[in-house]
């Protein structure tokens, strides 16, 4: 059975090739690896978007009803097709860069901005089988990207020659900077229970007791705690309500995107999406079982829940857990966003420093005082 | 020490307080996810408009005794009334309304001693040039003016049924 | 070593286009970093020349233009012209009008307090209060639909009475607004006033000492935040308030120093619902009679001047005229609340936060239209 994505889809390529005759084994093994990435990441780029656009779409429709109003409900069924609507009218649009602007940083910052965002999908699984690559030092991995994401935004705050610009841009490395450390304990806490860094086996070291395997429950009062600093962490690092500081609309404008317009500042947009989405994803790989599902899907109870299904079937079940568990996180971040006011920028050092971070530690101490018990 | 205790307990108050009250708020927002919204989809329902709405003017020429009165009391002068002849011979050449000026106060129509100018409830008001603005009453029928400014603009609605004589004001306050 | 760190302060614009500075507002800034270390408000955007106009057209004309001085209470501001050209002519108001204007204006003044409690919550960074805020003034927007016909530009209170009767129509519409008011505020206070990250944004932040407001001549709810209980419709009564039971919300430091933003603001959270109770009182004792009295269609003043304020939703709302003898005023001077109310904000808003000056300028709660006229 194949590891990966990568192995399924070079599976596929050589099933296929193999129909027509040709060896695919014959093809150098870079190639076949580079090529089976390429289309990997391809597929997670469709992903990304499709995840942004439906976000787009559901952060509008949860802001309408959470509102009193109606959200987007016109083009398409409940609305659904305003945003390629919209991404339509983006694209078409007129792409200013202000005559002061250092023109080459801040063409650049987007796409590092994005790059960051999208780099951590790489390692996130879907599935037992459904991860395009997997990394043994994967949570780092997910988490050293969010570095590329601050460069981008600070160059585009001082590309922008704007002073909000400047404002979020700097905002934004101070918020990020301080959230990686509590995001980081929260992060040990789960790899000392699991004893691992590789997302998918700490998923698998999961599996077990139904929902009460899962590392909230297993580790109960540290994961709990532990899931709730990484949680509010990354609503940080994702820039998102009551941590919008970097955007600020009622302070600094729109912050570090001021001055964007366009396909560029659809890319911010997009990479915002990215980045809540692998927020709620890590959440749900490491606190709530990845893609085991709440409810056991095989009804043989023997102390022990054993996936049974066929690797196609458990592939998909195991998909739609992921799914279903990341857009839920997902949503309380909308939620949130339409409930909160945001912090200020002294606070929001204060709750990282003087909150999450002593909690993170605790969380840290107390597992590895359980691990160290059992 | 006790200032640090005091502290101690703040901070554990505060948090609490924090969850607590995040809490409730994010209860208060999921009720209203889940209840109906209270706008309307615009085109498709229109506001209901009550009687008496500060609408376009309704202008009735033949009830007119072009005693200049409307444009008189406008603050900012945008009737326009043109009156040819003298004495019983006298004509009504021009009666128009600029909308880019009118302030919708209310006061010509409270002033006509005969109630031939009146507001409507008619509040779709939009149209594409500035020169737009300025309905002449006296020329056409105003519906069809409306008509090239804005095709399928709907029917001035007070046009048809006449309005009954209404008191002027000073009289008004006679009749409780 | 040390010195070489040093960082310059930067000027940055607030304004005129900002998303927080209440339409046309132009703030200059002077920055260290996040720290603001002054804060220049520079007005005249909105200048309309109003009291120009006042002496142009005439007494009754000018009504609908007071209208556009603070264009969220425009009720308050007809009432506070209708009086002031009564006193001039003594002209004897109907008691049903007297009546029919306070509830005008207290219904006004609910609208307005709330559109704050959204503006406010927007400038917090919470984007739902200001949908919540809005749904309720839409509610009495569409009561004064019914009422006069209109929906910002009331035009209401005309000189010498009110430009309709009450419906009995209109009279249930109100009560049940009234009823729902009460529900809501309740939900207002869980979603934002009791939010705790709402209160560390506002407790503490931009105190106004009772004594500096009282310099600086604040008036209204800035003035009353300060725990100053000063409030011209009990101060020096006028219309029919001295028959209507309410009281005089003042800011008492619930959450932190007396004072601060979140007392500003709390202060018209609770007189919303002193002005709901008014309302209340007003449709239980509304007096039967005529609604207009008897005023010449030319309205020539003797002259003479007259001075005559009223309590805004912003504040004390003054009105000088001095007539000559003909149609219009010779002079008209306008003493506008936000205008008075603005000039702390460069004593307060000093070392502290850019997020804090929006949370100063949003409790001040100016309205452009009335600062520059
Ligand atoms: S409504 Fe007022 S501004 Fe408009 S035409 Fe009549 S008097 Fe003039
Ligand atoms: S006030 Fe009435 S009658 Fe007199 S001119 Fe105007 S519309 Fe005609």
């Amino acid at each position: 059975m194949p590891g990966t994505l990568t192995d399924i889809i070079n599976y596929v390529i050589q099933t296929a090739l193999g129909v027509v005759g040709l060896d695919y084994a014959r093809v150098p093994e870079m190639l076949r690896i580079g090529a089976a990435m390429l289309i990997a990441c391809g597929a997670m780029l469709g992903y990304v978007a499709v995840v942004a656009l439906f976000f787009g779409w559901a952060e509008r429709r949860v802001a309408g009803r959470i509102q009193a109003r109606q959200g987007p409900n016109i083009v398409g069924p409940f609305g659904l097709l305003q945003l390629i609507a919209d991404a339509i009218k983006i694209l078409v649009k007129e792409d200013i860069i202000p005559q002061t602007a250092h023109r080459f940083l801040f063409r650049l910052a987007p796409i590092l901005v994005f790059m960051g965002a999208f780099a951590p999908f790489v390692v996130l699984p879907f599935s037992e089988t459904l991860v395009v690559s997997n990394l043994s030092l994967g949570v780092y991995y997910a988490l050293s990207f969010a570095a590329l994401e601050v460069v981008g935004v600070i160059m585009a705050g001082w590309a922008s020659n704007n002073k909000w610009s400047l404002y979020g841009g700097m905002r934004l490395a101070a918020q990020m900077m301080s959230y990686e450390i509590p995001m980081g304990l929260a992060v040990l806490t789960v790899a000392v229970l699991s004893g691992h860094l590789n997302l998918r086996t700490i998923v698998l070291d999961q599996q077990g007791y139904w929902i009460f395997s899962w590392n909230v429950f297993r580790g109960f009062p540290w994961a709990f705690l532990a899931m709730f600093v990484f949680y509010l962490a990354g609503l940080a690092g994702s820039k998102r309500t009551p941590f919008d500081l970097p955007e600020a609309e009622s302070e600094i404008v729109a912050g570090y995107h001021t001055e964007y317009s366009g396909m560029r500042f659809v890319i911010f947009y997009l990479s915002e999406y990215a980045t809540m989405y692998v927020v709620s994803a890590l959440t749900a790989v490491l606190f709530l079982g990845g893609w085991h599902g709440p409810i056991p899907h095989v009804l043989a109870w023997d102390g022990q829940v054993h996936w049974e299904a066929g690797p196609v079937l458990s592939a998909l079940i195991g998909m739609v857990n992921m799914i279903g568990k990341s857009f839920f996180l997902m949503f309380v971040m909308l939620w949130f966003r339409w409930t909160y006011p945001r912090v200020r920028v002294d606070q929001i050092v204060y709750l990282c420093m003087k909150v999450l971070v002593p909690l993170g530690i605790i969380c840290l101490m107390g597992a590895s005082a359980w691990a160290l018990v059992w | 020490m006790s200032n640090q205790v005091s502290a101690f307990i703040g901070y554990w108050k505060t948090a609490w307080r924090a969850v607590v009250s995040s809490t409730l708020g994010l209860g208060v927002t999921l009720k209203h996810l889940f209840s109906r919204p209270v706008t309307v989809e615009y085109p498709k329902a229109l506001p209901e408009v009550p009687e008496g709405w500060r609408g376009w003017h309704a202008y009735e020429s033949d009830r007119c005794t072009m005693c200049r009165l409307c444009e008189q009391v406008c603050p900012v002068q945008c009737i326009r009334l043109e009156v040819e002849g003298k004495g019983r011979e006298r004509k009504l050449v021009r009666y128009e309304i600029n909308y880019g000026l009118c302030l919708f106060c209310n006061l010509c129509a409270e002033v006509c001693p005969t109630a031939c100018l009146w507001m409507t409830a008619d509040w779709d008001l939009a149209c594409y040039r500035r020169t737009d603005c300025t309905i002449r009453f006296h020329e056409t029928d105003p519906n069809e003016q409306r008509q090239r400014l804005w095709p399928g603009m709907k029917e001035l609605p007070a046009r048809a049924p006449k309005k009954p004589r209404e008191a002027a004001p000073a009289e008004k306050a006679q009749t409780p | 070593m040390v010195q070489s760190l040093k960082t310059d302060e930067i000027l940055v614009n607030m304004g005129p286009q900002h998303p927080s500075t209440h339409g046309v507002l132009r703030c200059l800034l002077k920055t260290d970093g996040e720290w603001v270390r002054e804060v220049w408000p520079y007005i005249g955007y909105l200048h309309r020349c109003k009291e120009k106009i006042a002496e142009k057209v005439s007494y009754i004309q000018f009504m609908p233009y007071t209208d556009r001085l603070d264009y969220l209470a425009s009720a308050n501001n007809n009432l506070g012209w209708a009086m002031a050209v009564e006193r001039l002519t003594s002209i004897e108001v109907p008691e049903r009008a007297v009546w029919l204007r306070v509830l005008a204006a207290e219904l006004n003044r609910i609208a307005s307090h709330l559109l704050s409690y959204g503006t406010f919550g927007m400038e917090a960074g919470a984007f739902t209060p200001f949908f919540y805020g809005f749904r309720e003034r839409e509610t009495i927007v569409s009561i004064f639909d019914q009422l006069c016909g209109a929906r910002l530009t009331y035009h209401y209170a005309r000189i010498g009475g009110v430009m309709r009767d009450l419906s009995p129509e209109t009279a249930k519409a109100i009560r049940r607004f009234l009823d729902e008011m009460d529900r809501r505020w309740v939900e207002y206070n869980t979603l934002l006033s009791d939010n705790e990250i709402f209160v560390r944004r506002t407790a503490n932040v931009g105190v106004i000492p009772a004594d500096l407001a009282i310099a600086y001549g604040l008036t209204g709810p800035v003035l009353r935040g300060s725990g100053v209980a000063h409030d011209i419709r009990k101060a020096a009564p006028y219309a029919c308030y001295p028959k209507l039971d309410f009281k005089v919300c003042v800011g008492e430091g619930l959450k932190g120093t007396v004072g601060d933003c979140w007392d500003r603001y709390w202060v018209r959270m609770l007189e919303i619902r002193e002005s709901v109770k008014i309302c209340r009182q007003i449709l239980d004792g509304l007096p039967e009679g005529p609604y207009q009295a008897k005023v010449p269609r030319i309205l020539k003043v003797l002259a003479n001047e007259a001075y005559v304020r009223t309590e805004a939703p912003r504040g004390e709302l003054g009105f000088y005229i001095i007539s000559d003898g003909t149609d219009k005023p010779w002079r008209c001077r306008i003493r506008a609340p936000s205008f008075c109310n603005l000039s702390i904000l460069n004593r307060i808003a000093r070392n502290c936060l850019v997020a804090d000056v929006i949370m100063i300028l949003g409790s001040i709660d100016v309205v452009m239209g009335e600062v520059d006229r």
